[in-house]
């Protein structure tokens, strides 16, 4: 995982499989960096995400409330098909905002 | 008809190898990329619901996958713990529903199992540990 502070905007970039063992060594660092910078949008990148369950939605359902707690906006960014999938079950998207850089890069072109 | 049977520790670090060798075992039949994500998530769904609920994370205990895949292509998968079982298992089963909010559940993970299968059959009473049953018809993924 990686943490990137640039102009007031938090990107975390995960990576692999985001299991329960993931998450779990994960979650400690996520929530410390999150309320250490406060960012006002925190990102989370899915690029690189090949696999996630039950475990992630909790995850993420848990960083959204934890940065609406002091008013910040959680954004999700580059969610690969399948963790769409997977997200979308639980109805995530009807509160968290997902952007896509090769959506973008396509209305710029 | 094939089949395999795969009993492992109820620890949180051999989720992964259930789950991957629960996928390789189908292998051979050739799956889309998309069936095949979709049984895994199924089998760590199930396999977590062991380890965190059955055995409430203690790490000890045993836990028993069993997959078969009949002649007609129908795949039954098994998941099977000795843990303290489930008093209400359709309150357990409803979507987001969790007995540990604490832990940052997100109680979608039967949700999820029933959405990849074709049908889920839990068998579960409180202290007589859990047995998952999971059918899907792989022959439209082959």
């Amino acid at each position: 995982m990686r943490s990137i502070v640039s102009r007031n905007v938090h990107t975390f970039e995960f990576s692999g499989e985001l299991d329960n063992l993931r998450i779990t060594n994960l979650k400690n660092v996520v929530i410390q960096l999150i309320d250490q910078y406060k960012c006002p949008v925190v990102q989370f990148d899915f690029k690189d995400v090949t696999f996630i369950d039950s475990t992630g939605i909790g995850f993420v359902l848990a960083r959204y409330n934890q940065i609406q707690a002091y008013q910040g906006e959680l954004v999700l960014k580059n969610v690969t098909p399948f963790v769409r999938k997977i997200l979308a079950i639980s109805g995530i998207f009807q509160i968290i905002k997902v952007e896509n850089d090769e959506i973008r890069k396509g209305v710029l072109r | 008809m094939n089949s395999m049977t795969l009993t492992f520790d109820a620890k949180i670090e051999n989720e992964v190898f259930a789950r991957t060798s629960g996928v390789a075992f189908l292998m051979p039949l050739n799956l889309s990329t998309e069936a095949m994500m979709e049984i895994k998530t199924v089998l760590a769904e199930a396999i977590v619901n062991a380890i965190l609920h059955g055995y409430q994370n203690r790490q000890e205990g045993k836990i028993t996958l069993s997959m078969s895949i009949s002649d007609e292509k129908e795949l039954t998968l098994i998941v099977e713990d000795d843990g303290v079982g489930m008093e209400d298992v359709l309150l357990a089963m409803t979507p987001m529903y969790t007995s540990c909010k604490e832990q940052e559940r997100s109680g979608m993970g039967f949700t999820i199992m029933e959405t990849f299968l074709d049908s889920l059959e839990v068998q579960s009473a409180a202290g007589e540990g859990c047995r998952i049953i999971g059918k899907k018809q792989l022959k439209q993924y082959g």
